[in-house]
């Protein structure tokens, strides 16, 4: 269970995140929307323990970043919007070099590979350089999913790739949540995958238009 | 640590070619330069051929004088021979050892002892011919000495004989020791260069050191690589902080490094006679040291490699310029020596163990592993 509980961020005077309470359980989506700037990213690197709220907290299965955080980022796949992979390494070498850094129990190879084919992202031996934006993206998602986390924090995991490896990664999210128990947050200027994938929506920001974009759909939306 | 061999492991499998390039480079380029400039001036020695009509100690001293100069290449040869190649311009002048030298030389006689021969081509004759006048006079000269002591000995009718040959050993003796015309320099227990004849004497250490420094830099273009990549993020959630790991594989360069510094020290013993001693091995890791920090350091701050390679490039000529260690600039470094103290490559020169920069650098270490890591910043 994630319980967010009154996050304020400021930047010097600039007022970023204001006053944000929510609370996530395990097999839920939470789509993030909101202009560039609103704070989307922030929240998640916030509930990533990277950066740190100016005011309130938040906690992960009653662990707190505060006191815990080496706990706690066990538990956390962050995926960053940068694809944030070796070009020169083939998938494989890819997975296998984050597997040996990465918390938790040993994982071989076919286990990495599963992961990979799980989201059809199965070419697993050809170097990376070489793939496309779509599969680049999942091996991004599939190197954060190493450890086996509880909260996956991904930050516009589909931006620039085409309609196939987005529909495949949204597949894949909602599989993971249902079937794993999964809590995952997810930041997405696209209204309609928002719609598709998400349980709830936190529209952050002073600007109404995603708002007034969403409030058509059945899906609960919280603004803030 | 095990993690961070493997995956270094990984990483050197791909960039092997470069790797083993720049831990190679400061081995080998001493051993050329220093092989090269010395066949190089073998080839521009002149050649001259000598004589021998007789063979007598004085003769063959005459001999061993003229082969020591260092602009000229001695062949020994027939007379016939050696009048042929000069014939074929193939050597620039002869000098026959008449028959009788060391008789003559004894009745303190330096007229006809040694005849000439030169070509139309002959560029190097006349001041062969007064270098080699120079030594029959000086030889000469040594036995009129003798004479003038064996008859003070019989004036004064001293009871004691000096053997001749003992007198002539002991005028040797007090002309190489009390010559101060040419001082002779050794560095690192290295054998006395100016007595191997050699127009430029090289510091094996010095010009290796400066190729380590440049190679270093090179070897730790990976920090660049590796924090631009943007994989740095992903380290909040890996065992170890981004910061570990990349002191973990600066550790993993340290060894191989030092690898190959001993690896360096035995082929220079084998290919070039220098050295080999624990105390040179501790000099070389402290300035391989010294190299891998400041290019960790440096590396850090950098997000352009081109920018991080220029500045690698400056302080490498810079540094190479105030040791000396390629071009012998003694003014810059004697007016300061405050600036010795700090350069590195000056104390690989000068056989010392650095401790200077080698502390500095440290320190800088263990400030930057302390700080906050961008990643982690608590805005």
């Amino acid at each position: 269970m994630l319980t967010v509980d009154h996050i304020s961020k400021t930047y010097g005077k600039h007022l970023i995140l204001n006053d944000i309470t929510f609370q996530a359980s395990p097999g839920e989506i939470i789509g993030l929307v909101g202009e560039n700037g609103a704070g989307k990213s922030t929240l998640l690197r916030i509930l990533a323990t990277i950066n740190k709220p100016t005011k309130g907290s938040f906690t992960l299965n009653h662990l707190s970043p505060t006191t815990q955080k080496k706990q706690i980022r066990q538990h956390i796949g962050f995926v960053p919007q940068d694809i944030a992979i070796w070009d020169h390494f083939t998938v494989e070498e890819n997975m296998v070099f984050f597997e040996k850094l990465t918390w938790g129990k040993k994982k071989n190879k076919s286990a990495l590979q599963a992961i990979c084919k799980d989201m059809e992202l199965d070419k697993w031996k050809e170097k990376v350089s070489t793939l496309s934006g779509g599969m680049k993206r999942k091996l991004n998602l599939a190197i954060s999913l190493i450890h086996d986390p509880t909260l996956i924090l991904l930050d516009e995991p589909t931006v620039g790739i085409d309609l196939r490896s987005r529909t495949e990664i949204g597949n894949y999210l909602r599989k993971l949540a249902t079937e794993n128990d999964k809590i995952i947050i997810y930041t997405s200027h696209d209204m309609d995958e928002i719609r598709h994938i998400c349980d709830r929506i936190i529209c952050i920001g002073e600007d109404p238009f995603y708002y007034n974009l969403l409030k058509q759909t059945d899906k609960e939306i919280i603004a803030f | 640590m095990k993690q961070i061999i493997y995956t270094r492991m990984m990483q050197w499998k791909k960039q092997w070619l470069g790797i083993v390039c720049w831990s190679i480079i400061p081995l080998l380029i001493p051993i050329c330069i220093v092989l090269g400039t010395s066949n190089v001036q073998d080839d521009a020695k002149i050649p001259i051929g000598i004589v021998m009509e007789e063979n007598t100690s004085t003769a063959n001293d005459f001999l061993d004088e003229v082969k020591s100069a260092p602009f000229i290449r001695v062949q020994q040869l027939d007379k016939t021979a050696a009048l042929q190649q000069l014939e074929k311009h193939e050597l620039d002048s002869v000098f026959i050892i008449l028959d009788g030298y060391e008789e003559e030389i004894m009745r303190g006689n330096r007229n006809q002892l040694i005849e000439g021969y030169h070509s139309d081509l002959s560029f190097a004759y006349t001041p062969v011919k007064e270098m080699v006048v120079s030594i029959v006079q000086q030889d000469a000269g040594r036995y009129r000495a003798v004479k003038v002591i064996q008859d003070i000995g019989e004036r004064y009718r001293v009871q004691e004989q000096w053997p001749v040959e003992d007198m002539i050993r002991k005028s040797q003796t007090i002309q190489k020791d009390e010559n101060l015309l040419r001082s002779s320099f050794t560095y690192l227990g290295e054998a006395d260069s100016m007595e191997s004849g050699e127009l430029v004497s090289w510091n094996v250490w010095g010009l290796w050191s400066i190729a380590a420094l440049l190679a270093t830099f090179f070897l730790f273009d990976w920090i660049i690589k590796e924090r631009t990549s943007g994989v740095g993020p992903r380290f909040a959630f890996f065992r170890m902080s981004h910061r570990a790991y990349l002191i973990g594989n600066m550790f993993i360069y340290t060894i191989f490094l030092g690898w190959m510094n001993l690896l360096t020290m035995v082929v220079y013993h084998y290919v070039l006679h220098e050295a080999l001693s624990i105390h040179l091995f501790i000099v070389l890791f402290t300035f391989q040291l010294t190299c891998i920090m400041t290019a960790f350091l440096l590396a850090t701050c950098f997000k352009n490699a081109y920018a991080y390679f220029g500045l690698a490039f400056a302080i490498t000529f810079m540094i190479a310029v105030i040791s000396g260690a390629i071009l012998p600039i003694d003014g810059i470094t004697g007016g300061l020596p405050w600036l010795e103290k700090w350069n590195p490559v000056q104390s690989v020169m000068n056989g010392e163990i650095h401790y200077a920069s080698f502390i500095l650098l440290a320190i800088g270490i263990a400030i930057w592993y302390a700080g906050k890591e961008r990643l982690h910043a608590n805005s």
